[in-house]
């Protein structure tokens, strides 16, 4: 998969750009190609799985309100583009299968549930975004502006969330769906360790 | 048709980098090294 991303990028900066800038363009050209193949194939497996599940409106739904969090908000990644892809459809495709098959059981508590997750997903971006990969360093300026961008993804999904379309939709698979992209990222944005570090176990005690 | 084709598709990529690199993440869980030209 390298070699041939490598040899179109080398194509398409020797047809378009000066030779003394071809290396530098191949990279940016590979970068993008990485980016954009990485995207589209994920998002393609997302709508073939949710559709044979019979969710994919659902599923469409929450990746939506998720990845435009991300963008501005970023979170954890994995170390491989395999592993990325395979969490990335499963992940999704099982949120909107759930979210679908247990829409109907919220009822009443629909609301509840939605205003607890846009709570949680403004508070995470508040207090922790953006998370970011190591080669991207932003300046405190750049570091503000994404964080505002974050903030206004959450307040723009919330009044989609909140206003009154239960006549639009029967059940409420909107406001769901939104919440559950909007808390899933949260939690990837939060800075959480899995193993505590050494020497602080029970630090917050004594 | 080609060279407008070539550039057409260079410009697309072009623009999914700088949106990409001037994003917190673009990608979702996994995203490559950005270039050094990029940075």
């Amino acid at each position: 998969m390298t070699p041939s991303i490598q040899s179109i990028s080398r194509r398409l900066a020797s047809a378009t750009r000066h030779p003394d800038r071809a290396d530098q363009d191949a990279e940016i050209f590979a970068y993008a190609i990485k980016v954009l193949a990485l995207n589209a194939t994920a998002l393609a497996g997302i709508i073939m799985f949710s559709w044979l599940l019979g969710s994919l409106h659902t599923t469409v739904i929450i990746w939506a309100a998720a990845f435009s969090l991300r963008l501005f908000a970023g979170g954890r990644h994995q170390s491989g583009p395999v592993i990325c892809w395979v969490l990335t459809v499963g992940v999704f495709t099982m949120l909107g299968f759930l979210v679908n098959t247990f829409a109907r059981a919220a009822g009443e508590y629909v609301l509840l549930i939605t205003a607890l997750g846009l709570v949680l997903a403004l508070f995470t971006v508040v207090s922790s975004a953006p998370v970011t990969i190591p080669s991207k360093q932003f300046a405190p300026t750049k570091m503000r502006q994404l964080k505002m961008a974050a903030v206004a993804v959450v307040v723009f999904w919330a009044t989609i969330a909140l206003a009154p379309l239960h006549g639009i939709f029967e059940q409420p698979v909107l406001p769901l769906g939104i919440t559950t992209g909007l808390v899933i990222q949260s939690l990837f944005i939060l800075p959480v360790k899995f193993l505590p570090p050494t020497g602080h176990i029970g630090s917050r005690n004594t | 048709m080609k060279k407008a084709l070539i550039v057409l598709l260079a410009t697309s990529l072009l623009l999914i980098a700088q949106i990409s690199a001037a994003s917190a993440c673009f990608v979702q869980w996994y995203e490559p090294e950005v270039p050094e030209a990029m940075k």
